[in-house]
């Protein structure tokens, strides 16, 4: 199977891969994952992503608390199928794609993420690799399921915030409202849904 | 407000927690009404369940009174009285589509940890480790139900609590164990366990159109309850089980054999002595002695249907006998919101009345008690509904 990042972009590159699929069509989700900045909205570990032209400026919640970031340039951009982006920065080598796949007999859109970095301990770039801690496999599934949810239901599910008794060890605050979410996106999600 | 909390095994205490709140767009807030305590908080109550978390909230069958929607629910108002699934399910995802809502695809908000214990990403449960998405359960006063424009069945003002609590649970929970069984005209169906879910099943199997359902228990009440509601018993203290099921059905064995036992089954003998020492230790995480057994006495081309719970491996599994003869395995989680509104029907037509099976009706401070009973199935307790308030209301 090939995916959007084809060939391998750096010697001893690492690569991280997930995978999940979504009832949604390919446009949809590639339409919707174009507009990079709204994917923090609903992808937690992102922070922001601010696109400029072909420029993309990801940063990342890392572990910890701290967060990191790098710029990147789209390199493939195929409306409807995939986008794919890599780094020029020497500090912070890294390359991902977005490829989407619908399925025959209704069956969804599977939506594959590849990610190519390099792993720690390098003299250079280890950037990308402390931002996603020990598993940039469960960081991109995470995405890809916060994702899901979005483009499904129109809302993030979230049990943060919830009521917890003594000796709880979650951080949660209680309280914080109703939390604002994208109503262009639940419209996109409730369109199939007849809700 | 007050909330039943888990702060490890068999210690459970009813504390002041923050009050829920409205968190997504498709949230309610419950005023609850009434809670159960499920067999399957036993599995948490014993620490058999892997994700538990000192302070989480437990229970996931309760009902009780909406008093706050999001601002996308549209199906709920203020003041509607409803009984909220155990399961959580989006609604939207290809199993919701499916009617396969207990495999729900985005309920569950920690599915790669989820992933990671299970084996695969789970779907969302109230009150029911990090592994289930950490969700507060309905054991308190007040519960945020998420996907509430979903999930939620409104239930008439006029009937009481008891007779429709149980469609949260264990009533569909018995009713699909039944189903599973694909019960044809004439068919002998023997239930391992005459506890609340087994009792839910025989219920269900007869009126499923079982000629025969044998119940298998080792407590003289629970056996009388599923006598009364039209099995045949037999008590495995007794010892034999095998012989009695093959002479009770001419030598065939029964055509289903249904398990509501699960993993915390009590069985006899060496295997079974084993089991417990693995499970102990930790090599083995339930102890399937019902499911060896219905291996054994299941008819040829037989169907099992296993209600459980099972949450881990299991052991010397007589596969080679499940597989000559050509049995079915039927199981999982129940999918609720497939089944309520045909039960909330038949409820109301009289056709079933889970109420039948509460024992015992306590105040939501006295959960630890109700806990301890349940578990050690004193006092004939057989099925405990908590009420917030209930004592103060009766002074």
């Amino acid at each position: 199977m090939t995916d959007a990042l084809g060939k391998r972009f750096f010697e001893n590159g690492k690569r991280a891969t997930a995978a999940v699929t979504i009832q949604r069509s390919a446009e949809e989700l590639y339409a919707v994952w174009c507009r990079f900045e709204d994917l923090p909205r609903f992808i937690d570990d992102l922070e922001s992503v601010t696109r400029t032209g072909e420029e993309l400026l990801w940063k990342v919640k890392g572990p910890g608390g701290r967060s990191y970031s790098w710029n990147a340039r789209i390199i493939n951009d195929e409306p409807g199928r995939m986008l794919a982006w890599r780094t020029d920065d020497e500090g912070v080598p890294n390359a991902g794609s977005i490829r989407f796949e619908e399925q025959p007999f209704r069956r969804g859109t599977e939506v594959h993420v590849v990610v190519e970095y390099l792993p720690p301990g390098g003299t250079v770039g280890d950037v990308f690799a402390k931002a996603v801690g020990k598993s940039p496999e469960g960081m991109l599934q995470r995405g890809l399921f916060q994702f899901r949810q979005m483009m499904e239901t129109g809302e993030v599910a979230t049990s943060h915030g919830q009521p917890v008794g003594a000796n709880a060890r979650r951080t949660d605050r209680p309280g914080e409202g109703e939390r604002a979410t994208d109503t262009d996106l639940q419209d996109i999600a409730r369109k199939e849904n007849g809700r | 407000m007050r909330a039943a909390c888990w702060q490890g095994k068999q210690d459970i205490r009813v504390e002041d927690v923050p009050e829920p709140q409205i968190i997504n767009p498709r949230d309610a807030i419950v005023r609850i009404t009434s809670t159960a305590i499920c067999g399957s908080d036993l599995h948490l109550y014993n620490n058999f369940f892997p994700g538990m978390q000192r302070g989480d909230v437990m229970g996931h069958e309760c009902m009780g009174e909406v008093v706050a929607v999001g601002s996308a629910v549209k199906t709920l108002r203020e003041g509607d009285r409803v009984v909220i699934p155990c399961v959580i399910a989006c609604g939207s995802c290809f199993y919701c589509k499916k009617h396969e809502y207990s495999a729900c695809d985005n309920s569950n908000p920690n599915q790669v940890e989820s992933a990671a214990v299970l084996g695969y990403p789970g779907s969302g449960l109230f009150g029911y480790s990090s592994v289930t998405g950490s969700y507060a359960g309905g054991q308190a006063e007040y519960i945020r139900v998420p996907f509430a424009d979903f999930g939620p069945i409104r239930v008439p003002k006029g009937i009481p609590d008891d007779r429709v609590l149980f469609l949260s649970d264990i009533l569909p929970t018995g009713w699909m164990g039944a189903m599973n069984c694909g019960v044809q005209p004439g068919d002998v169906v023997a239930v391992w366990g005459a506890g609340p879910v087994g009792q839910m099943a025989i219920r269900s199997l007869l009126i499923q159109g079982a000629e025969r359902v044998i119940a298998i228990d080792s407590l003289d009440d629970r056996l009388k309850l599923a006598e009364q509601a039209g099995a045949e018993t037999f008590n495995l203290e007794k010892g034999g089980v095998y012989e009695f099921l093959l002479e009770a059905t001419g030598g065939r064995g029964p055509d289903s054999c249904l398990d509501a036992v699960g993993m915390e089954a009590h069985g006899h003998g060496a295997v079974s002595i084993v089991d417990r020492v693995k499970q102990s230790v930790g090599i083995e995480t339930d102890r399937p002695h019902v499911l060896r057994e219905a291996i054994r006495c299941v008819r040829k081309a037989g169907t099992i249907s296993l209600l459980g719970v099972y949450a881990g491996t299991v052991d010397t599994i007589p596969m080679g006998m499940a597989f000559n003869k050509g049995v079915s395995f039927k199981m999982g989680q129940v999918r609720v919101h497939a089944l309520q509104h045909m039960l909330l029907d038949m409820i109301l037509k009289e056709v079933i009345d889970p109420s039948e099976i509460i024992t015992h009706r306590l105040d939501l401070e006295q959960a630890a008690e109700g806990y301890r009973m349940f578990n050690e199935k004193t006092d004939n307790c057989m099925k405990v509904v908590m009420k917030p308030g209930l004592a103060a209301s009766a002074a």
